[in-house]
């Protein structure tokens, strides 16, 4: 579609004298992408509530911030966090005001959760944010309609389902699966985007369709409770398995990482995950029932969240902070520390902790994965600062 | 004006010439997932260059990505660097969308295409 032409003449001339002028332009943009950092907050205030209900669930003695604290972990890190900043994402992307109502409206339903509101208040919030979301991929869908964007649309819908279950009297153990679909198909979703570089294969794909229909059915069985559920879990876990696999063999990490600087660095990132979400799909199709034990629970879906959610995360940001707030966020040698710590730390927590049942190693490692989401914050925020100080003395 | 997607750098009068130096400046522009400049990717529509003014059409892959304002701030960074421009127009568009057909043949084989 005509940017223009959708638009209308009037607005295309405006908009060229918005972006065009060497001063305007640029102020253009510097005016509302800090319009954008409230609400990218709203997601790191439900991060930081999220990492200390993680804390308080690994049995570390800390005061509880609400009642909910603890329970409120999961949905605040997956919706709370990812959600607003994933939908914020493609609300940039889009560029259409609207967008951004889902990134706000997931941040104040977080924020809801935290405040210890009544959950159908946060939820519902929750809910309307991936309507918006899915309608953001919806207009994506008829700009250039393409099977990426279907599998990351297909993301969207686990966000909603997720809320719709829970509003529906579900418990957080048993919408679970919908919310690492939630994050698993948007992020594969994206990773099959970039893939088309490298000219995909009609076998490549059908094996993307293969695991992805997979998971995308064993989500669907989870719903129903008892026996069926947990031949639901076997069969999205046997989808994960075929999404690794998929990744490992296709995504073009595999040839970037040949390469220096961020994108090497965002390889690691990417590769790294892909081992994490053979990890996660050999547990669920392992257990079945994830609720099984403690471990087992923890083992399924840290792997599944840290592992590969976050490892994701930490490889995007120097490319995903720029574009969404419009700061310079440039890649260093260090970025390196996180991630490393990350991947340490998880297999501390599932391997010494969630396997082999030492407690001490299980909270250690549970306490590094959380230090290194931190030091991530920190080094970013420094980093993108020092950026910054150093672009103004240029001047 | 023609309601073209290319109906921005038609507004402008012809430059060849300086438009080829200013494409080629275009390849500092790198998109950071993939390591390989926008150019070569075949991210840049169009360029042209009238008066000391460039208007640019560029795309990103697809419309679910947020890289257009980083894209449009890296272009107008570099041509205005150039000095051989005052002023820099870009506009982000989707019509046509892109394709990896769009690649240079250079950056297709480098990505395993044969």
């Amino acid at each position: 579609m005509n940017v223009l032409s959708r638009r209308g003449p009037r607005a295309g001339v405006a908009r060229r004298a918005e972006t065009g002028d060497t001063g305007r332009g640029r102020a253009g943009r510097r005016a509302a992408a800090p319009a954008r950092l409230p609400l990218l907050a709203l997601g790191v205030v439900s991060l930081l509530a999220g990492l200390w209900g993680g804390l308080l669930l690994l049995g570390l003695s800390l005061p509880t911030l609400r009642s909910t604290t603890a329970a409120d972990h999961g949905p605040l890190m997956a919706l709370g966090f990812l959600g607003t900043v994933i939908s914020l994402e493609r609300a940039v992307a889009l560029r259409r005001a609207w967008g951004f109502v889902a990134p706000a409206a997931a941040g104040v339903g977080a924020l809801a959760l935290i405040a210890g509101l009544p959950g159908v208040i946060g939820w519902s919030l929750l809910c309307l944010a991936s309507v918006v979301f899915l309608l953001v991929y919806a207009v994506v869908m008829m700009i250039s309609p393409a099977l990426h964007v279907g599998v990351m649309a297909a993301g969207g819908l686990c966000w909603y389902v997720a809320t719709v279950l829970w509003l529906g009297g579900r418990s957080i153990p048993q919408i679970v699966p919908w919310l690492a679909g939630f994050l698993v198909l948007t992020i594969i979703g994206e990773r099959l985007e970039l893939a088309r570089v490298a000219l995909l294969s009609r076998s490549s794909v059908r094996a993307f369709a293969l695991g992805g229909g997979a998971f995308a059915a064993g989500l669907a069985l989870t719903t129903i409770t008892g026996r069926v559920a947990e031949i639901g879990v076997r069969v999205a876990g046997a989808g994960l398995l075929a999404l690794a696999a998929w990744g490992v063999r296709y995504d073009i990490a595999r040839r970037t990482i040949r390469l220096g600087g961020v994108t090497r660095f965002m390889a690691c990132c990417l590769l790294g995950g892909y081992a994490w979400l053979l990890v996660a799909g050999l547990t669920w199709l392992a257990a079945g029932d994830l609720g099984g034990s403690v471990a087992l629970y923890d083992a399924a879906l840290h792997a599944v969240f840290l592992g590969f959610v976050m490892s994701m995360i930490f490889g995007h940001a120097p490319v995903i902070v720029p574009a969404v707030l419009g700061v310079r966020l440039p890649f260093r040698p260090w970025f390196y520390a996180h991630v490393a710590l990350l991947h340490a730390a998880l297999v501390l927590r599932l391997l010494g902790g969630d396997a082999l049942g030492n407690r001490i190693a299980w909270q250690v490692g549970g306490a590094g994965t959380e230090l290194a989401v931190v030091l991530f914050l920190a080094v970013s925020v420094a980093t993108a600062l020092r950026a910054r100080r150093s672009r103004a003395g240029a001047a | 004006m023609r309601d073209t997607p290319l109906s921005v750098t038609r507004l402008l009068a012809d430059g060849d010439t300086e438009a080829g130096q200013l494409r080629e400046q275009l390849r500092e522009v790198i998109d950071p997932e993939l390591g390989v400049d926008i150019v070569s990717l075949g991210l840049v529509y169009d360029l042209q260059v009238s008066d000391r003014t460039a208007a640019v059409l560029a795309t990103t892959t697809t419309p679910a990505c947020p890289l257009g304002d980083y894209i449009t701030a890296e272009i107008e960074r570099v041509l205005l660097a150039s000095g051989a421009v005052d002023r820099a127009y870009v506009e982000i568009t989707h019509s046509p969308a892109w394709t990896p057909q769009m690649m240079s043949d250079e950056t297709k084989r480098a990505f395993g295409w044969s």
